[in-house]
């Protein structure tokens, strides 16, 4: 045993040696999750910034009639002292909106304020918004000047504060049918990203190690030199298995750590910028048994992929052919993720032997607070027996002959294939 | 006899051709200090014969011995005892010379503390000081053949099959590898060797087998062809074997 261990060592510190000399693996498993993000989120900084730059140019035309009520009155006074609104008069304003000579109608009715604007065109779209933000912090100012009046403390406007830092505690079914709060979605929202993004990114970040470890030897006929090296061929697949788990693995933990640090800074920027930063307080944190859920499911997502891959690469005689089988499962897993997180879609007996939707589905459950042991058992044993049913395949396609003589393999070579190699 | 071949058989399926017999039982053996060659055209059999005795492949029936140990019930024993080395076998791009000498030491049963020492002597033994650290994918074919009977040979072992060594290579590559195979016989290794080239064989075997559609229908030293067929060159000797046993 401590023979097989060493000479297990000697492998893998020589796949991984050769793989992270790929520059294809450096990219994609370790510049891709380091540098997209970070550049991602500057992307759309700065598209942010450069939207709001043009807008703040954009002037809306804008019809609103005089009114006595003080806070209609008020509302017209600001529009008509700001740079970006426009009042005028028009004899048929309805009119006008259609054809795009005015962006928006402001009608009053006994003190309520009505706003219309012409759906098709972007400027009118932006008359509004700016219109409504005009009006809420009108309300907002209100509100303020109404309970300092009646000295009620204004800490009462902090509706905005939520604590979500304990799935232990989940939301009842009534409240999530309410709508739950804010933060909560929000945080699922994320959440459901970052499951996307691993989902695809461990696929990703594995098909370059498979092709190294796999069909590479078959390719640059470096097979017969290495079978004939004294060690065992479970050694050298487990070997070899271990450095695609391992880089498949490092890639996904990398785009997790990418994102999430990522999605801490806009959070923190969102919070500083917001006009509502006085009045929100929102926290974002994962419960320990969450956290645990993700990593322990990206750890058995990874050795799934891994698992696959390594089959399909060493099915495979060239770069080419191999990009294309893996392929496959990747267009297999992407929907995975999107379904998973569908409303309504939870963790039951038919779904916990779906495989990676069963692990998806088990994230979401410990998020939302209420995953059930039983059917997360169901999950963790049905990925390990497939993780092991396809190393199966795989040790048996290693020994046939068709794999070492460099034959063409199809997908029933490892169950069917006659002729063995000498391990067998 | 440190290398033992009975009765060697196999057979292959190929969809166009079917079922057929690309080797049929070859008997031979090679002692310590002994180079036999393995004579045929292409898809006599050669490859397939060494890729057995290497434990590559698995025989239909029949055995090997190799320094005492049986290829189908003990190829690790059987690898540990074996260097094997074809034109064809290509070396791991990303690794530098020294690394690929010190991973496929590493797997062998060569003493770990000696193999340091090993490499360096190989290295120099090779003239590959100046590329040693140097990835193969930048390495001459020259080089890389240097490397490749470097890395048969790092865990020293008592057995050599070369299939084709020579094949593809220029010259000057060619003759070191020569002067490799006879450095090895001085050492007092048994080297198999297949080609389909008279004159290599002729220059370096002591004896040499004419194999041909999978059977070997001769072998003795290059004297006792010639008396066998009267012929003087081992080209004429070949033609006159393998014409009068397929005649027959």
């Amino acid at each position: 045993m401590k023979e097989f261990l060493r000479r297990l060592w000697v492998v893998f510190r020589k796949e991984m040696t050769h793989c992270y000399r790929d520059p294809h693996v450096v990219i994609y498993g370790v510049l891709f999750p380091l540098l997209f993000y970070p550049a991602a989120a500057i992307a759309m900084l700065e598209i942010g910034i450069f939207q709001e730059g043009k807008r703040e140019k954009e002037t809306y035309r804008i019809v609103f009639p005089e009114s006595k009520e003080p806070n209609v009155a008020a509302i017209r006074k600001w529009l008509l002292q700001s740079k970006r609104s426009k009042l005028v008069s028009s004899s048929n304003p309805e009119k006008d909106l259609q054809d795009g000579n005015i962006e928006a109608i402001v009608e009053t009715s006994r003190g309520n304020l009505s706003v219309k604007v012409a759906g098709r065109l972007p400027l009118s779209e932006s008359a509004h918004t700016y219109i409504s933000r005009v009006i809420e912090t009108r309300r907002v100012k209100n509100l303020r000047k109404e309970l300092t009046d009646k000295n009620v403390p204004l800490e009462i406007m902090r509706v905005f504060t939520f604590e979500l830092n304990d799935s232990k505690t989940p939301k009842s079914k009534q409240d999530e049918n309410r709508g739950g709060d804010a933060a909560h979605v929000i945080f699922r929202y994320i959440l459901a990203s970052v499951i996307c993004v691993l989902v695809l990114c461990i696929p990703a970040g594995a098909v370059y190690p498979a092709i190294c470890a796999f069909t590479e030897e078959r390719e640059k006929k470096t097979l017969e030199s290495t079978l004939v090296a004294a060690v065992s061929t479970e050694c050298l697949m487990i070997g070899k298995f271990l450095s695609v788990f391992v880089v498949a693995l490092m890639s996904g933990l990398l785009n997790l750590i990418g994102m999430s640090l990522v999605i801490w800074l806009m959070i923190s920027q969102a919070k500083e910028l917001s006009s509502l930063s006085k009045l929100s307080g929102t926290t974002f944190s994962l419960s320990f048994e969450t956290g645990a859920a993700l990593i322990f499911a990206t750890v058995l997502f990874s050795l799934l992929v891994s698992a696959i891959f390594s089959l399909l690469g060493a099915m495979t005689k060239s770069f080419k052919e191999a990009q294309n089988m893996l392929t496959v499962p990747l267009l297999i897993f992407t929907p995975m993720p999107i379904a998973g997180m569908l409303p309504g879609v939870l963790l039951n007996k038919t779904l916990a032997i779906v495989p990676v939707l069963n692990l998806i589905l088990w994230v979401k459950a410990a998020v939302r607070g209420d995953a059930d042991v039983g059917l997360v058992q169901i999950a963790v044993v049905e990925t390990l027996l497939l993780v092991a049913g396809v190393l199966f395949l795989l040790n048996r396609l290693i020994r046939t002959e068709k794999f070492v003589l460099g034959d063409q393999i199809d997908i029933w070579t490892p169950i069917f294939a006659r002729g063995k190699t000498n391990d067998s | 006899m440190t290398v033992e071949v009975k009765d060697l058989r196999k057979m292959f399926f190929d969809p166009k051709r079917g079922e057929f017999l690309a080797v049929d039982g070859i008997t031979f053996n090679c002692s310590q200090g002994e180079i036999v060659g393995l004579l045929g055209p292409n898809g006599a059999g050669k490859t397939t014969t060494l890729r057995m005795i290497a434990t590559i492949l698995r025989p239909d029936s029949g055995t090997a011995r190799i320094n005492g140990f049986e290829i189908t019930s003990d190829p690790q024993s059987v690898r540990k005892n074996l260097g094997f080395l074809s034109s064809e076998t290509g070396l791991y791009e990303r690794l530098t010379p020294r690394e690929i000498l010190n991973y496929f030491g590493q797997l062998s049963d060569y003493p770990q503390e000696k193999l340091g020492q090993r490499i360096e002597d190989l290295i120099a033994l090779f003239e590959m000081k100046e590329f040693a650290d140097t990835r193969c994918e930048r390495l001459s074919t020259g080089m890389k053949q240097k490397v490749s009977i470097a890395r048969a040979i790092v865990h020293d072992p008592p057995v050599m099959a070369l299939d084709e060594p020579t094949s593809g290579l220029d010259i000057i590559t060619s003759q070191n590898t020569y002067q490799f195979i006879r450095d090895s016989k001085a050492q007092g290794k048994c080297i198999i060797f297949s080609t389909h080239i008279m004159s290599e064989a002729e220059k370096l075997c002591d004896r040499i087998g004419i194999i041909h559609r999978g059977k070997l229908f001769a072998m003795g030293t290059l004297e006792e062809l010639r008396k066998l067929t009267g012929a003087h060159y081992l080209e004429d000797i070949f033609l006159a074997i393998v014409k009068e046993q397929v005649d027959v």
